[in-house]
């Protein structure tokens, strides 16, 4: 199998509707640099070659998957995993996407981003979703195992390039002091100038989560998400 | 037996006085089993089931399906009936409920009620408020006079400001009547309108999206959908409609050449006499088109009126040929397309007495069992819905004057309309015609083309008997054509 010019799948989801705007071809790619206890798809972590589930796959053939599924879709959204372990491979795929008509979005951590070697290509994205795990620094650390400073100064840049999509956060009512989150999020964007980029809460979900986290974490309920939701607007606003 | 059958009936604990009288009219007609010249051949096929009249009588007294020109009522006002033309939205919506009462079907209500944002706009008030009130007591009244599903109203592709009422009553109101077919256009309708039909679809289950520029490529502008999803000329309709049963053909044939070759051709042949015999009944000797108001006024025009060759069964033809499960395999689409061509070859080049014969796929019945409705995928064995539509896009290109797919949503899509549009315009893209829609958890179920309420079933159970005619037809077709276990299309 031809790695170099493969990119390292875990799976496809030819219809999503929950992977950016409109319908969208989700594409998941295997390998992860965190290793958050809370992940819903675990199996796409793994960065070895043959990753149980996962395959290879050039880039004729994906294209060929994603024409299948063009007319109803309005475009690809890549993620994982952390798609931006397969740079150079997505770096073919972007062009490929605009010959389609279609719009290419990323679901990152934004950890990988490097302003200095990505600005040649990173606009060719018509969107970035990032997820901001914790916004505490010593609980992100703790929680994914990489600093919180430099994933903040990426989504910075990508506002400045405003190529910046939306934010999200995972809500778990027993892992992350998630109104502290949430809080210093609207201030981040505040100092951003970014107030209308949208802030998205997850609620956290069991389902695919490993033992025994996925038997002592808590869904949270709707009044604490609402709660949360009322924090961040009354932060935001300020 | 006759006599028994009209003792059953008014005997009958299930069925209301107004389902009686209509159930006596049919059992009177069927007396009439020689006024028709039907050949031997054509006797045994109708008793083998290879093709029938879908309960259409044997002494047609009135064309199938009508579409009047509703416009001209409000305009001109209405001879025979005594109505003025309309001033106000109280006289246009009361002029259409009077004139309603007089256009007959097969079912004896009107299966098309008009292009209701395009009738009443002009009569709207500036108050929404008042002309919702007005919008809900007149769709509520349809509800409760023209008790059928078939009984169906459009929507103008433009999505204005009567579209939005209309749609809005639908929701608060909840009823299975009128069916409701918004004409879509991706380049006229405004995306922000699509989005709240198909809110409003993943509520109550209406309406449903028509292909819009492949209709009015074939029909020009004066076309509506009425009935299931049947697609006729506005001004005029279908005298009759009768259906191939190609699962039952295929059965018969002795192997795939003899079926496309031998049987179908003459089989389709055989059935388009019996077509003759019915129209020039309707129209010779019924004198429908003689004396009735709607021709004499101009509301229909008999120059308007053609016929409709339906099939049904494909799906079980080509599994009796191909053995593999159907919308899952190239050779199956293969054989589908060359059956339908076959047919459609035939059907084109045959002179009927009256305007002419066009394909339908026909949604089936209440009884059937064993065979699908038109080109379909059987329910509970759909595949994805990429690849269902990809199978049956190509298929619906054959029939102008309707076929449609249903699709089951988890009630999640709705917070997902933008994504659920994108797949209706690539459904049209490809030449899907009609893409009908409902939620699982909704109490409005689409049955084959029409609504039924599960609440409503549940009530006639509990009752005995129900006010809309379609509630027991829609109970029997949810058991017989397995349509509770339709694939749910899941949100990922």
């Amino acid at each position: 199998m031809k790695k170099n010019d493969h990119v390292h799948i875990s799976q496809i989801i030819p219809f999503s509707f929950v992977d950016g705007p409109g319908n969208r071809f989700a594409l998941f790619l295997q390998g992860c640099l965190m290793d958050c206890p809370y992940c819903h798809n675990p199996e796409t972590k793994s960065r070895k070659i043959n990753a149980k589930g996962s395959k290879w796959m050039g880039l004729d053939e994906l294209l060929s998957k994603i024409e299948h599924s063009r007319p109803f879709i309005r475009g690809v959204t890549v993620s994982g995993g952390e798609p931006l372990l397969q740079k150079s491979f997505l770096k073919k795929l972007l062009p490929e996407l605009k010959k389609l008509n279609l719009t290419a979005f990323l679901n990152t951590n934004a950890y990988l981003i490097s302003p200095k070697e990505d600005s040649t290509w990173f606009s060719d994205w018509d969107g970035v979703m990032v997820d901001i795990k914790s916004a505490i620094p010593s609980e992100h650390q703790k929680l994914t195992g990489l600093p919180l400073e430099p994933i903040l100064q990426n989504i910075a840049w990508l506002i400045k390039i405003d190529r910046l999509f939306e934010i999200r956060t995972v809500i778990i009512p027993d892992l992350i002091n998630n109104e502290e989150t949430v809080k210093r999020v609207a201030q981040f964007l505040i100092e951003q100038k970014a107030e209308q980029i949208p802030y998205r809460l997850l609620p956290y979900r069991p389902e695919g989560v490993l033992s025994p986290y996925k038997e002592q974490l808590r869904v949270p309920n709707q009044d604490q998400l609402d709660d949360l939701k009322k924090i961040f607007t009354l932060e935001i606003q300020k | 037996m006759l006599k028994e059958s009209i003792l059953t009936l008014i005997e009958s604990s299930e069925h209301s006085y107004a389902q009686k009288l209509r159930g006596l009219a049919q059992l009177a007609e069927s007396l009439l089993t020689d006024q028709l010249s039907l050949k031997e051949k054509a006797k045994e096929a109708m008793q083998e089931g290879i093709f029938d009249d879908l309960g259409e009588g044997v002494a047609p007294y009135r064309p199938r399906y009508i579409l009047p020109r509703y416009d001209r009522l409000l305009k001109k006002g209405c001879n025979f009936l005594f109505l003025p033309p309309a001033e106000t939205l109280e006289e246009a919506i009361h002029n259409l409920l009077i004139f309603y009462q007089s256009v007959p079907s097969i079912s004896s209500y009107p299966v098309y009620i008009g292009e209701l944002d395009t009738l009443l706009e002009p009569y709207l008030v500036e108050d929404d408020r008042e002309n919702l009130k007005s919008l809900k007591l007149f769709l509520r009244h349809i509800d409760r006079t023209l008790p059928s599903g078939f009984t169906h109203a459009n929507l103008s592709p433009f999505g204005g400001r009567c579209a939005k009422l209309i749609l809005e009553a639908m929701c608060e109101l909840k009823q299975t009547v009128p069916n409701l077919t918004l004409k879509y256009d991706p380049e006229i309708t405004p995306d922000s309108f699509a989005q709240f039909s198909i809110k409003t679809g993943l509520t109550v289950s209406a309406p449903s999206f028509a292909n819009h520029q492949q209709y009015l490529k074939e029909w020009g502008e004066e076309y509506g959908l009425a009935s299931c999803y049947n697609a006729l000329p506005v001004g005029g309709g279908s005298y009759t409609l009768l259906r191939l049963n190609l699962s039952r053909l295929a059965q018969k044939s002795s192997h795939l050449d003899d079926f496309l070759y031998e049987q179908l051709p003459q089989m389709a042949h055989i059935m388009m006499e019996v077509m003759d015999e019915r129209v020039r009944f309707l129209v010779e000797r019924s004198h429908f088109f003689h004396n009735n108001f709607l021709v004499q006024e101009g509301f229909i025009d008999p120059s308007r009126f053609i016929s409709m060759f339906g099939v049904v069964g494909m799906a079980e033809a080509v599994q009796h040929f191909t053995k593999k499960a159907y919308g899952y395999s190239q050779e199956g689409q293969k054989l589908a397309i060359t059956i339908l061509d076959i047919i459609q070859k035939e059907v084109a080049n045959y002179k009927a007495p009256y305007g002419r014969y066009l394909l339908h796929a026909q949604s089936g019945i209440s009884a059937d069992r064993n065979f699908s409705a038109g080109c379909r995928i059987p329910p509970g064995s759909e595949p994805s819905l990429l690849d269902h539509l990809l199978f049956t896009a190509p298929l619906h290109s054959y029939f102008p004057t309707g076929v449609s797919d249903i699709f089951c949503f988890d009630q999640t899509a709705i917070n997902h309309p933008d994504a659920i549009l994108d797949i209706v315009k690539g459904a049209l893209q490809k030449g899907i015609r009609f893409f009908a829609f409902y939620s699982k958890e909704s109490d409005l179920v689409r049955i084959t083309g029409f609504l039924v309420k599960k609440s409503d079933i549940e009530r006639r159970k509990k009752d005995g008997m129900a006010h809309h005619d379609t509630t027991s037809i829609g109970e029997e077709s949810l058991i017989n054509q397995n349509l509770t276990n339709r694939v749910i299309q899941k949100i990922t």
